[in-house]
């Protein structure tokens, strides 16, 4: 069964997510998110059947977080000062290596028909998925032309254009509130 | 008329999945004209915020590099036809969340290049929005011979122009650019001021709002019973003032109901202070809706009320006159001028004021005059200023495309 991956590091674009993923499931296309942790999409509204992801737990296995927690217990200001400057730099690293041993080996690749990037972090994770599997198709956002004429078999379809009715409650701001004026 | 020449848009701002109304008053401004070229192409760089960590964003930055350049890149941002009947390219511009103008710019002209073949717009105008971002790509890559034009729309350009940086590539923008559109006369005077020696290339003109397309209000309205605000709901657009201002007109008027409509950090207080006035059931907080739906309140209601401190423009208060329904709004900048001429007519002005008795005092002045207000004229007077067809015509001679007069009316 054909399916996408979505990466999102964290919610900075959870709308483009949340209907990327709706239009998908509507169509019967299953949808996984690889992510850093899952409660804020809920609370963003991500439909439950999407199957995530979570770099997290394997994050903290990783020996350099194990040795942040050690560094912690024995000197905060060493935590702070020193091995957290470093450990930001190192992050992006850790979470390559946290993804290799989750979604890469997990999923089966062969069912994978896209891969779309969603958001700026998750760009270097998703550079690296590209890199390994080169016959996927690559994006930021998704290609709907090869679901297009599949069948709409589920009721919570997604606005696909700015003008369509919206499904649920908006976050965004209404017409005249501007971050510029116009 | 003979329609052979191209226009290139660059925006910072364009709807998209994730903002599906960021920047309708370009797409409303790019519609207006579609009929003066033969081809429109925009380029929309969207800001996707990543790491604030130098180190972090260079990872970004490489990796997105690596997707997106080369002889087959792995990702090519290709353009799409808009319903508009435009063709548009969405082009996801990682930038970090520190607010420096002048890297944002970079940031976007990096992500910009490799879309464009030759990294040059292949077009005979092209027209940036907002200096900064827009303009500076225009300055970037139009052709020698292009005409370049931008227009400014940033309530936040005092503080583009306050960074050293930014200033300096403003001016370059300024010196390149053959004509200078913007939307207000405040942004007008703000330009004017920084840049003198440009004066004769600046001038205002407004964004295209489609004002002919806004559904009138079934019934005109007869009394002024259910306030509604609507943006943002932050200190800056006076919100807390209004509330206050309605706790002292519904004590001896019942009947007075308030829709707050938006989002923003006051919304959570201000529902506490509604409660501790006693007005929970009479003041309602509502969030935002999408564009289409916005008239469904304004018809709903019968006093839009905005409070804003400052204000470039004022599109709600645009879309209230559009609408039929009275207007009580600050003179905060933009709606001096929108709705100049129309005081008394499409609503009342009032000072912008710290003391909610200043609303109130405006609210009884309106609704003791209600009668002598004119939507019917409010409304066509706004279509002469920024309906499509007239923002289109303004365009042309700007451009220096077409015979201005032959501009379509809309269907």
């Amino acid at each position: 069964m054909s399916k996408v991956l979505l990466v999102a590091i964290g919610t900075t674009r959870s709308r483009a997510v949340t209907d990327t993923a709706d239009f998908l499931l509507a169509r019967g296309v299953d949808v996984d998110l690889l992510t850093v942790e899952a409660e804020s999409w809920q609370a963003a509204g991500l439909d439950p059947r999407v199957r995530l992801h979570t770099l997290a737990a394997a994050e903290d296995k990783h020996p350099l977080a194990v040795l942040g927690r050690l560094v912690r217990r024995v000197s905060k200001t060493a935590y702070t000062k020193g091995y957290a400057k470093i450990y930001r730099l190192l992050r992006p690293y850790v979470m390559w290596r946290a993804a290799r041993t989750t979604v890469v080996r997990k999923l089966d690749w062969n069912n994978v028909d896209q891969l779309v990037i969603c958001d700026s972090h998750a760009i270097p994770i998703g550079w690296h998925l590209a890199k390994r599997h080169r016959q996927l198709t690559v994006g930021f956002e998704l290609d709907r032309a090869p679901y297009a004429a599949l069948q709409v078999t589920a009721d919570r379809e997604p606005a696909l254009t700015a003008a369509a009715p919206a499904p649920r409650p908006l976050s965004s701001t209404p017409a005249g509130i501007d971050v510029v004026d116009g | 008329m003979t329609v052979d020449k191209t226009l290139a848009v660059t925006t910072p701002w364009h709807p998209t999945l994730q903002r599906p109304f960021a920047g309708s008053f370009v797409q409303a401004t790019t519609t207006a004209v579609r009929d003066l070229f033969a081809r429109i192409d925009l380029y929309n760089t969207e800001d996707w915020t990543g790491p604030a960590d130098p180190v972090q964003a260079r990872m970004v930055r490489k990796a997105y590099a690596a997707l997106t350049t080369g002889p087959s890149p792995r990702i090519e941002l290709s353009a799409h036809r808009a319903d508009e009947g435009y063709w548009v390219t969405d082009i996801p511009t990682p930038v970090t969340p520190r607010k420096h103008y002048a890297d944002w710019a970079l940031s976007h002209e990096s992500a910009l290049r490799p879309v464009l073949s030759a990294s040059r717009f292949d077009a005979d105008v092209v027209h940036g929005h907002v200096g900064i971002y827009g303009g500076w790509l225009a300055h970037r890559f139009a052709r020698p011979t292009a005409r370049v034009v931008f227009t400014e729309h940033a309530s936040f350009l005092g503080r583009i122009l306050g960074q050293p940086r930014s200033r300096a590539m403003y001016a370059e923008v300024m010196d390149r650019a053959d004509a200078v559109l913007c939307v207000s006369e405040k942004l007008r005077n703000e330009l004017l001021g920084a840049f003198p020696g440009h004066a004769g290339k600046i001038q205002v003109v407004p964004n295209a709002v489609e004002i002919e397309a806004m559904p009138v209000r079934p019934k005109p309205v007869t009394e002024l019973r259910k306030w509604i605000y609507i943006g943002k709901v932050a200190p800056t657009k006076g919100v807390p003032e209004l509330v206050e201002a309605f706790a002292l007109a519904a004590k001896d008027e019942p009947e007075l109901r308030l829709t707050i409509l938006g989002t923003g950090p006051l919304v959570e207080p201000l529902t506490a202070r509604a409660t501790e006035l006693g007005l929970a059931d009479r003041i309602t907080f509502h969030d935002s809706v999408p564009p289409q739906r916005v008239f469904e309140f304004l018809h709903a209601h019968d006093l839009l009320v905005h409070p804003s401190k400052s204000e470039t423009f004022g599109m709600t208060v645009v879309e209230a006159v559009g609408s039929g329904m009275p207007v009580l709004v600050t003179r905060c900048g933009g709606p001096e001028e929108t709705l100049e001429g129309l005081d008394g007519v499409a609503g009342l002005l009032i000072d912008v004021s710290e003391d909610p008795q200043v609303i109130v005092d405006g609210y009884r002045r309106l609704a003791e005059g209600l009668g002598l207000l004119d939507p019917g004229r409010a409304r066509a007077e706004l279509v002469g200023r920024y309906g499509a067809a007239s923002v289109a015509r303004r365009l042309a001679e700007v451009y220096g495309v077409g015979d201005s007069t032959t501009v379509m009316e809309p269907a």
